[in-house]
């Protein structure tokens, strides 16, 4: 059950929980006394707790490495939203009896609403925005850039909070007591993040890609997907301007960075393809159901994708000629690797003998 | 022990493929039904659901009024309005002493004691007195009064007291010439009021009246509610009812009570004078700062009704303030 849809479920049935309840309280007519408005503040609270938990993830992940960790982020993000819109929702509905007239009235004459109602509006491109495709149509950069107004909606949401209770403050100070570690914990990330950025060389993008054994970073294309089987899809990556800019040997892998759900996820894959294949590089990948990226690369990319690579590297690789046999054992989808072995030995008319001894499931 | 098993009793030791997958498949039901119910559960623990119910004792010497229904109606001792329920009257309470949340007050207040209680009236009186709560009964009679009472917080409530109208009891220990105010206090008592170990109002909670708003046959010293004694999140034993101001100014477990020259201190209009002032009339044209004051929740009722000028008391009060500009003076 080591599954990330999985607990990525469970989280989304644990945000149900509260509402769940609330409708139930509401129905029987168990809310307390003041029912609209008790339920205007659990509502309000649960918006504050999702977004902390939403806020809390990244600092979380960097911490403690627990990368998986990012998964669960978006649901909870949605669920801070969903809340605040209820609690909207409820305000306009049932405190102001539906009335467009007075709602616009008193937000604008009070502050603690104009703030809350800013802290919603916030939120709503964050929510818009939220969807896999929304995320690459936006592009990494900017969706990054958009999303930190997730801090801003959560820090007025809290200074509503704050200016609405009558005088015991001590509830929204350890709202803002929670927040000001985070927010400083992502500062801090974010200053580091600059000063590395700048002490890099300048990148090599600009420079005519060298075909040689160099390591090369850019950008590659996916050209075509294949289904190989129900789970081993092979993707075919070209560049843009014609050849692939550079040569593997037979064995080594390339390493792909991609943005998935505004978190950038780097993985390494052995290039199943024969260096002789100049034109494109192919990635032979099996669908791991717990797996962040291959669910990424067999559920979401598609034909016409640019991707970030860096290769060739990896010190596994066979390409020696002068040999007189060479015996391959693969296992599975562990195949890849000797597929471009073979691939290359035979693209070279290989004078040697091939042992190829391989494994797999019948089921 | 070891058995030596052959292949095929070895296939029959593995557990069938089916029942294998229905195991993961229970264990992952399992694991959602967990999660849904620890949920379900961390919120029931933030959010109890109170079903409150009042047994104190009955208050049996409640005064029969000679007045007519209509004559009640008309001074105000009654109002026709549905009285809200007695459970929401005793689990929604603003008693800071115990808890800044309205619904935790009353489980906060469940073991206060108030045997034995002695309120001071002292002051610029002729008579100061000790009294305990059988000789506050005995200056007076206790009457039931059904009156509207209207939160600054813009809920309000039906209630029907049981209560010594507040004059009698001036009466009785004679006021000098130059007091002018009527000043409270509630008891201060951390251990036994646990809220008064924060800081959240300057403690003990204080109140004050003007010595012709304290002598207003509508100024109640309440006992009691729904015909039986005050509960401790109502204020007991003994607490101030003024009908045409926000409940604020209906001071709580009083202690002692003084006549005095000038206006005394009154605990919200300390903590926030541009908020809440020392008059505190129930005003729907001038709004609190952040929030409107036009209309009121209804305890008990679905929408909102509007809020009627000094709660509904008009032609009872209104005559105590003629001259005053209200908005200066809220």
């Amino acid at each position: 059950m080591n599954n990330i849809a999985y607990y990525r479920n469970l989280v989304i049935l644990a945000g149900i929980g509260p509402l769940l309840m609330l409708g139930w309280d509401a129905w029987n007519d168990q809310l307390g006394a003041n029912g609209v408005n008790n339920a205007l503040h659990i509502t309000g609270i649960l918006s504050l707790v999702f977004l902390f938990f939403s806020l809390v993830i990244t600092p979380l992940k960097v911490l403690t490495g627990w990368s998986s960790i990012i998964a669960y982020r978006r649901a909870l993000g949605l669920y801070g939203f969903a809340y605040a819109a209820l609690h909207f929702v409820i305000y306009v509905a049932l405190d102001r009896m539906g009335s467009v007239s007075s709602t616009i009235e008193e937000i604008v004459s009070r502050r603690f609403l104009l703030v809350g109602f800013i802290a919603l509006a916030m939120m709503l491109p964050l929510a818009v925005t939220s969807t896999n495709a929304m995320i690459r149509k936006l592009g990494p950069v900017r969706w990054k850039l958009l999303h930190r107004l997730a801090y801003a909606a959560t820090i007025l949401g809290v200074v509503h909070y704050y200016m609405l209770v009558k005088s015991d403050v001590r509830q929204p100070l350890a709202f803002a007591a929670v927040l000001t570690p985070i927010l400083g914990f992502r500062s801090v990330k974010h200053y580091f993040d600059l000063r590395r950025e700048a002490s890099k060389p300048k990148s090599r993008e600009t420079a005519t890609p060298k075909k040689s054994r160099t390591f090369w970073n850019g950008e590659l294309v996916v050209a075509n997907i294949h289904r190989e089987t129900p789970d081993v899809k092979t993707f075919r990556f070209v560049h843009p301007d014609g050849e692939i800019p550079f040569i593997h040997r037979p064995g080594q892998y390339m390493s792909l960075t991609l943005n998935i759900d505004g978190q950038i996820v780097k993985r390494s894959y052995t290039i199943a393809s024969s260096p002789a294949q100049r034109g494109h590089v192919e990635l032979t990948i099996k669908r791991n159901p717990e797996g962040v990226v291959s669910r990424y690369m067999h559920d979401q990319l598609k034909v016409g994708d640019k991707i970030r690579i860096g290769a060739p590297a990896g010190k596994f690789f066979f390409d020696d000629h002068q040999s007189k046999a060479v015996v391959l054992i693969a296992g599975g989808v562990g195949i890849t690797p000797l597929m471009s072995m073979l691939r290359n030995l035979t693209d070279h008319s290989w004078h040697g003998t091939i042992y190829f001894i391989n494994a797999m499931r019948s089921r | 022990m070891t058995t030596n098993l052959s292949g095929e009793e070895l296939q029959k030791e593995v557990t069938p493929y089916p029942l294998y997958a229905n195991r993961r498949r229970f264990m992952k039901g399992l694991g959602a039904a967990g999660t849904l119910a620890a949920s379900a559960a961390t919120y029931r623990w933030f959010n109890p659901v109170r079903n409150m119910e009042l047994n104190t004792a009955s208050i049996d010497n409640l005064a029969s009024v000679e007045l007519t229904r209509e004559q009640r109606l008309e001074r105000g001792f009654l109002v026709d309005e549905t009285m809200t329920s007695e459970s929401n009257i005793i689990s929604y309470n603003n008693f800071y002493e115990f808890s800044t949340d309205k619904n935790a007050v009353a489980d906060a207040a469940k073991n206060f004691d108030t045997t034995g209680w002695q309120v001071r009236v002292e002051g610029m009186v002729h008579k100061p007195r000790t009294f305990t709560i059988p000789d506050l009964k005995a200056v007076g009679p206790i009457e039931e009064r059904i009156y509207r009472m209207r939160c600054v917080e813009a809920w309000s409530m039906v209630v029907p007291w049981a209560g010594l109208q507040l004059s009698h009891l001036i009466d009785a220990v004679e006021p000098m010439a130059e007091a002018k105010y009527v000043a409270f206090e509630t008891l201060y008592d951390p251990a036994r009021m646990p809220g008064q170990k924060t800081s959240v109002l300057e403690w003990p909670y204080v109140e004050g009246l003007r010595l012709d708003e304290a002598m207003h046959p509508l100024t109640l010293l309440a006992v009691g509610l729904y015909g039986k004694e005050l509960p401790a999140q109502d204020g007991a034993p003994i607490r101030l009812v003024t009908p045409w101001k926000y409940g604020f100014k209906g001071i709580k477990s009083i202690v002692k009570i003084t006549l005095v020259s000038e206006e005394p201190p009154t605990s919200w209009k300390r903590f926030a004078s541009t908020e809440y002032g020392f008059l505190a009339n129930v005003n729907p044209n001038v709004p609190h700062p952040r929030w409107s004051q036009a209309t009121e929740q209804r305890i008990g009722e679905n929408g909102r009704r509007k809020t009627l000028m000094f709660n509904g008391y008009e032609s009872q009060v209104a005559s105590l303030y003629e001259g005053l500009d209200l908005s200066v003076h809220f």
